[in-house]
């Protein structure tokens, strides 16, 4: 199946997909980008005019119709991923999913389920890429036992701007497009995933700090997705975490990681910058990242790939999809009821 | 108060009280330590030799029966602030306890209370010192309405109490138990936390809902005796709470963070950042929309706070000033979050506050 030719529909094709996914795929050899369905014909034909697609459908239905098409890439909004990568796997596609995975636990759990029933297809979810450039540096440092014991795990993601009242809505702030996610801390919870693995409790608070704002049309919309947001977390390796996601902290120290250990300390700073110390060490200092030794961007080639039976999906699989989504959820649900969340779900 | 002598008994005088009050108080005029009670008769006549005090008593008790002292000073760990503050003001004299004030938010209230009995008593607990210098500008400037709206608040301390080597500051299983990690010693007391939540009421005023998780790394330590004990008090501490004020906050303390020190607290407004960093705490530095990036912003030396607990405290006697650090009220307030801390740790749930 080395050289199967692999025709590849587009279901949504916003900026990641006309930026990342259309330039990964065309890119790899023996692949042919063959159909897109937009929100409207028009649209559709836009994208297929920019990059020479054959074919232009009206809707994502008459995509998935299409015999011809071996595998979709789901570029909508959260609130269609359930809906479409269902739709796709009951048409016998392969299917690459935008992130964030879903827009709720459940859904990604009738995803993961649904996949499982098509053990023959592929299913994979765009990995959170923020972090690719650290985090095999992360990940054997930690397996080296350069830290010792993890004890705390402390990620932040403040944004630098102040507060924006009269800010328009943008699908982010769109509970009915983006459920339970908030900012982007499903996508650093992925990231955190892979240094030191998983959440088993959490604790939340969350404030909407601009409660309403303006859609396409000019109208008010009332918002209830948080623009500030505080977590801390039991993790499994036993250590805690505490994470802190904000769009309102002007003038903040924006996004930094850091990693305790019984024995050593890891921090990562806003510009991917990694730091490190261990006990008898006066301050951290720079380690050195080879540009050989980093992950990089290959959702699309890994798509492929294992579509050809070539490799495993690792960045993402629908596991690990439904693993930040309960994580989500739990955020939400904590800040809710005022209650400690136990994960799974 | 004999021709406006003010005469003061030290119950306690570990380091603070040697460090601290005892300076503080010879530095006012018409005071004088004429007392001291401490663990045994030996360790109160080691203090009363290097210090000139007059008098030592046997234990405490002795010296509050005494008629000839006008106030005392509380310089035990928390466990018996309680016990000492009720009988000093039972036996007609003002009371400066040292911090933390009490075990629990319940021993808190017992004496917020007592205090309310005996309004003719002057009641003062020893205030958090660490941000002195840069409170009242804080203040200031959010009067001023320099940040805004407040929304959120962030602090994160590396905590040093219980480490042998302050120079190390990865976690020492090695360190004997320290007061501060003996939950009969010091309650619902965590590090440094009521402390700094003490500071922060002064700029967002008191929370309202408080949920957190806490952990004990270290949690067998040996005594002074060599004896190991078991150790419930975390090490390690994340709180989140909303204050009356709308602000939210991420605390957090920890004793185990290696190559951490210090402590930073940023206050986000709508309109702009305040961020004090240190110790010491003896900057303030803002930015508002439309900056680059935070400045340090020039404090005058009028609105510099600096320690004067003791002179307040002689003041308050006197009737020429009112106890501002820190009255029982406040410290009623941090101790309902130190208990809330604990309570939402072991539950699960958030606690609201007032409790």
């Amino acid at each position: 199946m080395t050289s199967q030719g692999i025709r590849i529909g587009l279901i949504g094709a916003g900026r990641n997909t006309r930026d990342r996914h259309i330039p990964g795929f065309q890119a790899v050899e023996g692949i042919e980008i063959a159909a897109v369905a937009n929100r409207s014909i028009a649209s559709s034909q836009a994208v297929a005019d920019q990059f020479n697609i054959s074919g232009v459908y009206g809707n994502w239905q008459e995509l998935l119709e299409d015999p011809s098409i071996d595998a979709v890439c789901i570029g909508t909004w959260p609130y269609m991923h359930r809906t479409l990568t269902l739709a796709s796997l009951e048409a016998g596609k392969h299917v690459l999913c935008e992130a964030r995975m879903a827009t709720s636990a459940q859904e990604a759990q009738d995803m993961l389920d649904a996949s499982r029933e098509r053990p023959d297809l592929v299913t994979q979810i765009v990995p959170s890429p923020l972090t690719f450039k650290i985090d095999r540096l992360l990940q054997s440092k930690i397996s080296d036992g350069y830290i010792g014991d993890i004890i705390g795990v402390s990620v932040q993601s403040l944004g630098n701007a102040f507060m924006d009242p009269g800010g328009p809505m943008h699908w982010r702030n769109d509970r009915d497009l983006s459920g339970y996610n908030i900012l982007n801390m499903g996508i650093w919870y992925e990231a955190m995933i892979r240094w030191v693995g998983r959440a088993t409790k959490v604790t939340a608070m969350t404030k909407v700090t601009v409660n309403s704002r303006k859609d396409e049309s000019g109208q008010a919309v009332d918002v209830t997705i948080p623009d500030h947001v505080g977590i801390i977390a039991e993790l499994a390796n036993g250590s805690m975490a505490n994470m802190q996601f904000s769009g309102v902290t002007g003038l903040s120290s924006g996004n930094g990681v850091w990693i305790y250990g019984s024995e050593g300390t890891l921090h990562v700073d806003g510009a991917l910058n990694v730091y490190g110390g261990q006990r008898g060490d006066d301050k951290l200092a720079e380690i050195p990242n080879p540009e050989e030794g980093r992950a990089y961007w290959r959702v699309e080639e890994e798509f492929c790939n294992a579509i050809r039976g070539q490799e495993q999906i690792t960045r993402t699989p629908f596991e690990v999809g439904l693993h930040y989504m309960e994580f989500t959820e739990a955020v939400t649900r904590s800040a809710q009821t005022g209650q400690t969340i136990a994960l799974p779900l | 108060m004999d021709n406006g002598i003010i005469r003061v008994g030290l119950i306690g005088a570990g380091a603070n009280t040697r460090l601290r009050h005892i300076p503080g108080f010879r530095e006012q005029e018409g005071v004088e330590i004429v007392a001291v009670a401490n663990r045994s008769r030996e360790s109160g006549e080691a203090i009363a030799s290097e210090y000139e005090i007059p008098t030592v008593y046997d234990n405490w008790l002795e010296l509050m029966e005494s008629d000839d002292i006008d106030a005392v000073c509380v310089g035990t760990w928390p466990y018996m602030h309680r016990t000492l503050v009720l009988s000093a003001l039972e036996n007609d004299k003002h009371v400066l306890t040292e911090a933390r004030m009490s075990m629990d938010a319940a021993e808190a209230h017992e004496m917020l209370d007592a205090s309310r009995q005996f309004p003719h008593l002057v009641t003062q607990i020893v205030p958090a010192p660490a941000t002195l210098q840069v409170d009242q500008t804080i203040q200031d400037l959010i009067a001023e309405g320099y940040p805004g709206q407040l929304l959120a608040l962030k602090l994160r301390v590396s905590d040093g109490h219980g480490r042998a080597d302050r120079s190390d500051t990865f976690m020492n299983t090695e360190a004997p138990l320290h007061w501060r990690q003996n939950r009969q010693l010091s309650g619902y007391n965590i590090m440094g936390m009521g402390i700094w939540y003490e500071s922060l009421m002064r700029y967002v005023g008191p929370a309202t809902k408080v949920m957190a998780m806490t952990r004990v790394f270290t949690n067998q330590r040996k005594d002074e005796n060599g004896i190991v004990r078991s150790v419930s008090v975390p090490d390690h501490v994340n709180v989140l709470c909303e204050f009356a004020s709308g602000v939210q906050a991420d605390l957090s303390w920890s004793t185990v963070t290696g190559l951490q020190t210090g402590a930073e607290m940023w206050i986000f407004g709508s309109d702009g950042t305040i961020k004090i960093e240190g110790p010491p705490f003896d900057k303030v530095f803002v930015g508002k929309n439309g900056d680059k990036e935070l400045k340090e912003h020039a404090i005058p030396d009028n609105r510099r706070g600096k320690w004067q607990v003791e002179q307040d405290f002689i003041d308050s006697i006197r009737g020429t000033s009112g106890v501002t650090h820190t009255p029982f009220d406040i410290g009623v307030q941090y101790m309902e979050f130190t208990e809330a801390v604990t309570r939402s740790a072991q539950s699960g749930q958030v606690v609201y506050l007032p409790l």
